[in-house]
């Protein structure tokens, strides 16, 4: 079988509690408490906690480092996150199971500064997809004096081994639904792929294809089945609104929407990773070769989401500019950071932009019921300041501070206009 | 409505250039143009004042006027403000503009003026007020109050303002969010067809235009060159004193020597959010190279190194706030007799 077909089970979980046994009953998930624990025990935690989120609770997260969708391997190998808890041989075909509509959420003390929020109500919940999910929270605190790198390290891999955990509940249960993801042969309609771009600057600002760190990537061309089934893990403490954390990956909307358009009124040609690089030289050399492996593929056009903003808003018009000078037709997606100058990099070619939202935008959260994490860490977050949390627990602050309500893979229907 | 109406000497009956000395009057009364948008927006609103002012005083004694103008409005409980119509005058259309701005930024009331597109005054002050486009000079007078009035008669009854073109005023720059019909990435695939497939499309963010700066020439004598180092790294005497944000910082500020604890500044951390912090927090000179500086002026290598160092967070910084503080800080750095300047990014 030449092509990589992916049947992706899935199982819809409309509640989740705690019990005796970690299963799925009539898509109710309940967890062993004791058992995830110890599952995804680490000695550099001080302490280490679970608790659950569910939508429309006044619950708050923050601040929040990653969220995950608990997915497993039915066909090969059996594991979760390729590179990470398992092989790679199999990934983006066969069978794979999938909870949907429940998340992991990791959070404890601040890593970096560019963590988020996610409220289980209110006004920050219609900005956030993330508080349509039943969550399971994980709270870690590790040991004083750790590094910031050991402590993201450590929160990440918890994560996703608590996403693994979660699945292996997956078992014996049937399926709800499935998507089959396969790209058949198509002739005679426009090539398309998307230049993949994900944060590779070090200090916090990280992403791992396949367990590999961006920071050591070249841009590489991959099927979307394998980011579909978990190939990329995000480490990145970039602004909370528009990075995309291992959810985002795993359920891509561009992904998605080219495939529903694939032998339609497209072709469907793959997704060309491409590392952000804080340097110039890098920035050259990895968008040259995305542009470069885009003519070998004879591609008509390429989507370009950014990842961030600022810093990448270069690479994202460096492509633009090259890939428009060989005649490979453009558009990006960006979240203005700014009312009249929304991008701090710019190209002629750049006539084709999506505005998937408007990052300086102030919002007041109400006060939540319940917190879980620590509320007075949004001084430090990217969008907060020392007056954001106010005495009565609501904060004022930043869209940004929200978890995805800018993601730049075009998962919501927020855009701006110019009044 | 309560409507207060700002006009100049001209159009206020004071007199001509002669009389643009004129300090700033209020009268209880409907003034010259007023007649007529009193006609064009009554029953609906009613003008309760009249600001006069000359025009060069105006420009000449800002902040007095300034000052003025805001007892005005609250005095006269205005609930919106018309100014001019300026058409192409210059000073006129400042004047105007600066009465919005008062209306707009003490109070938070919606403001209304009137301009031809080449008015100075559009540019500096269309972020505050509604900018109905004239012609360019009092002839076009008719047409533009009967446009204007018809503006204020839509705010008074509470219609929602939308796009600048269909609604006719020009463009304030003030960008909200909204929500579209399709998805991001349904859009983007859309958008993406039609370009591919030659149908017309039109980008949802266009590109600006940034405003091109030409370097300085180099320093002639280094030797006895005042030299500056300042940061975007966000660094900051421990404890962040100012509460400079890590993200989006609205503020930047000038530290010294002793903000920093000395020559060696060991007083320091960075609240900077877009890197991991844990190396500049163990020595400050990795993002602000003061030590280096030092040595270098005590070996001579150029005159003397200025003592303050400006700081903020380049984090997320939209380009117009960053060019902004950067006005301010030149004029710092001018005032002090600083001949060069060496930034640090991170």
């Amino acid at each position: 079988m030449r092509h990589m077909n992916l049947d992706m089970e899935i199982i819809n979980i409309i509640d989740v509690k705690f019990g005796n046994h970690t299963e799925i009953n009539n898509g109710i998930l309940t967890i062993n408490k004791v058992e995830l624990l110890d599952f995804i025990a680490n000695p550099i935690f001080e302490s280490l906690n679970v608790e659950l989120a569910r939508p429309g609770e006044s619950v708050r997260i923050i601040p929040v480092k990653d969220v995950i969708e608990p997915r497993i391997k039915i066909t090969g190998s059996g594991g979760s996150f390729p590179g990470f808890l398992d092989s790679i041989q199999g990934t983006g075909e066969g069978k794979t199971k999938t909870l949907r509509g429940c998340g992991v959420v990791t959070t404890g003390k601040i890593v970096g500064f560019q963590e988020g929020i996610i409220d289980m109500s209110g006004i920050g919940a219609e900005y956030c997809y993330f508080s349509k999910l039943n969550n399971v929270v994980i709270i870690g605190e590790v040991i004083e004096g750790t590094s910031p790198a050991k402590h993201e390290e450590a929160m990440r891999i918890a994560g996703l081994k608590a996403a693994h955990y979660l699945s292996l509940s997956t078992k014996n249960t049937p399926a709800d639904d499935i998507e089959s993801y396969k790209l058949e042969l198509v002739e005679d309609l426009p090539k398309v792929a998307i230049v993949y771009l994900i944060m590779a600057q070090g200090l916090l600002h990280d992403n791992y294809l396949y367990g590999v760190d961006a920071k050591r990537l070249h841009p590489t061309l991959v099927h979307p089945n394998e980011i579909l089934d978990s190939a990329l893990v995000s480490g990145n403490c970039v602004v909370a609104s528009d990075k995309h954390t291992t959810y985002d990956h795993q359920n891509n909307p561009l992904i998605k929407e080219l495939y529903a358009r694939h032998g339609v009124d497209l072709d469907f040609k793959g997704v060309i990773i491409t590392p952000v690089y804080p340097g110039l030289a890098d920035k050259e050399r990895c968008c040259t070769s995305a542009v470069n492996i885009s003519r070998l593929m004879g591609l008509d056009a390429i989507l370009i989401p950014e990842e961030g903003g600022g810093n990448p808003d270069a690479d994202l018009m460096m492509i633009c500019r090259m890939a428009e000078q060989k005649g490979i037709k453009t558009v990006m997606i960006t979240a203005p950071n700014g009312g009249e100058e929304p991008v701090a990099d710019v190209t002629t070619e750049a006539d084709a932009v999506i505005d998937v939202g408007y990052v300086l935008e102030k919002v007041l959260l109400p006060k939540m019921e319940k917190v879980i994490g620590h509320p007075e860490q949004i001084a430090l977050l990217s969008g907060g300041s020392e007056d954001s949390l106010k005495n009565d627990g609501s904060i004022y602050a930043s869209v940004a501070v929200i978890m995805g309500a800018h993601n730049e893979m075009g998962m919501t229907k927020l855009t701006t206009k110019l009044y | 409505m309560r409507i207060v109406h700002y006009i100049n000497q001209f159009f206020g009956q004071v007199g001509a250039e002669s009389a643009a000395d004129y300090p700033l009057e209020v009268r209880e009364s409907v003034v010259g143009p007023g007649m007529m948008f009193e006609s064009e927006i009554a029953p609906d609103a009613e003008i309760v004042a009249t600001i006069i002012c000359g025009d060069n005083y105006f420009v000449e004694n800002m902040d007095i006027v300034n000052e003025e103008i805001a007892k005005i409005l609250k005095k006269y409980r205005a609930d919106f403000v018309i100014a001019g119509p300026a058409f192409n005058a210059g000073r006129y259309g400042v004047a105007c503009g600066n009465v919005c701005k008062v209306a707009n930024q003490n109070f938070g009331i919606e403001a209304i003026t009137g301009m031809y597109y080449d008015n100075p005054g559009v540019s500096m002050y269309r972020r505050y007020a509604y900018i109905i486009p004239t012609a360019d000079s009092a002839r076009g007078m008719k047409d533009a109050i009967i446009k204007m009035s018809e503006f204020v008669k839509r705010l008074a009854s509470g219609e929602e303002i939308d796009n600048p073109e269909t609604d006719g005023y020009i463009q304030r720059g003030i960008r909200k969010s909204i929500f579209s019909q399709h998805t991001g990435a349904q859009r983007c695939v859309n958008m993406m067809l039609d370009k591919v497939n030659g149908r017309p499309f039109t980008t949802e963010l266009p590109m600006p235009k940034f405003e091109k700066v030409n370097p300085s020439p180099g320093i002639k004598d280094i030797s006895k060159a005042k030299i500056a180092v300042m940061t975007t790294g966000g660094l900051v005497p421990k404890g962040n004193p100012d509460a400079i944000e890590a993200g989006f910082a609205t503020k930047y500020r000038k530290y010294s020597f002793d903000d920093f604890g000395g020559l060696r500044i060991p007083n320091v951390e960075t609240i900077h959010g877009g890197y991991d912090p844990i190396y500049v927090n163990e020595d400050g000179n990795r993002v602000l190279p003061i030590d280096a500086l030092v040595e270098l002026e005590g070996e001579g290598a150029f005159g003397q190194l200025y003592n303050y160092f400006f700081v903020t967070t380049g984090n997320a910084m939209s380009t117009d706030t960053a060019s902004g503080f950067g006005d301010e800080i030149a004029k710092q750095f001018i005032e002090a007799n600083v001949d060069g300047v060496i930034l640090t990014s991170t």
